[in-house]
């Protein structure tokens, strides 16, 4: 598994050219709602007052995302793009997590996304209800590689929570783990 | 021989004995990992009309040019890739660019100094303003500056 970053800490992460060129940096994350995956990011200029630009970069054009940059080929990777990048946009953050079951879990503050050439979201920290034992008042929680997200709610298979992590500390072996067990589940 | 030997130098013709400038930037070919050209000022001497003599293209204390015709004009700034970042294609930053040793003949990198680490000539995949960039090793990859990791665990953002 590649490297774990959270949501807020790949906006404004700079687009770099194998070139060694980067004429903007990340605006926001785009992804499927039902399948994890990161479909692209919006773009704008660098700084913290940079403004918006139409160019986007489309998930086939990343070559990779990383902790320091997202890589693609070169500047014709940054396209305008004739439809829209992803679904309607609503953000995800703020939604309420609830198994499969029906127990509220608490409310998404933060994804966690795996990088590498084909990044995809793996977690979410949630702000949590009583059903989550969190001490430390947070919880990190693993997301199965395809899901159901919607408007309002994410909903998580039974027994998610007993996965809940209180940081990011070998989160990336409870992902794999919590993957694992699911695909041995029954329909 | 290292870059920040040959910046600086002054460039001179052999035809007339006249100083053309001093070298100033690199130009780089990221595919074959060598200089293409030296930047001087608004123009550029590509590396294999450099030197006229039998052994190193570049002297010991200037870079000769048989004529002025062989300076290209070139449009923007010059660039001197020392102090730039150097980042894997996989989006890691290794460090910073303190110099490059380049092959005497052929304008070759043998290989890119950083600060406490030095990588293979054959890894760099470009140079811009912006970056120096590297093809990733199973070493390098993923290893963020500044995380932790524990027990063999990726690093964390």
């Amino acid at each position: 598994m590649s490297c774990l970053m959270r949501s807020s800490a790949v906006v404004g992460l700079p687009v770099v050219t194998l070139a060694g060129e980067s004429p903007f940096e990340i605006k926001d994350v785009v992804f499927d709602r039902s399948a994890g995956a990161i479909v692209g990011f919006t773009l704008r200029k660098h700084g913290f007052l940079g403004g918006p630009v139409d160019q986007v970069v489309d998930g086939s054009d990343l070559l990779a995302l990383g902790p320091d940059a997202a890589v693609v080929a070169d500047d014709r990777s940054l396209r305008v793009p004739t439809t829209p990048l992803g679904d309607d946009g609503e953000p995800v953050i703020g939604d309420r997590v609830l198994s499969r079951s029906g127990t509220d879990l608490g409310t998404v503050v933060e994804l966690i996304i795996e990088g590498g050439p084909h990044p995809e979201v793996v977690g979410m920290e949630v702000a949590p209800t009583d059903a989550l034992v969190a001490p430390e008042g947070r919880a990190f929680l693993p997301l199965p590689h395809s899901g159901a997200i919607s408007a309002d709610n994410v909903v998580v298979p039974d027994g998610t929570s007993a996965h809940a992590r209180p940081d990011l500390r070998g989160f990336a072996q409870v992902v794999h783990t919590f993957r694992h067990e699911l695909e041995g589940e029954p329909a | 021989m290292r870059w920040q030997r040959l910046r600086g130098l002054e460039v001179v013709e052999t035809a007339g004995g006249q100083t053309l400038g001093r070298v100033d930037g690199l130009e780089l070919d990221g595919e074959r990992a060598a200089v293409r050209a030296l930047r001087v000022g608004d123009r550029a001497v590509p590396w294999e009309r450099i030197g006229a003599g039998e052994h190193d293209r570049v002297g010991h204390d200037a870079v000769t040019v048989e004529h002025e015709r062989a300076l290209e004009p070139r449009d923007g700034a010059s660039l001197d890739p020392v102090g730039t970042a150097v980042l894997s294609d996989a989006g890691v930053r290794l460090g910073r660019l303190v110099d490059l040793e380049l092959d005497d003949r052929t304008g070759e990198v043998r290989r890119l100094l950083l600060g406490d680490d030095d990588l293979a000539g054959d890894r760099l995949r470009g140079v811009g303003s912006y970056a120096v960039v590297v093809a990733a090793s199973g070493d390098a990859a993923g290893a963020a500056p500044g995380s932790s990791t524990t027990g063999g665990d990726p690093p964390t953002r």
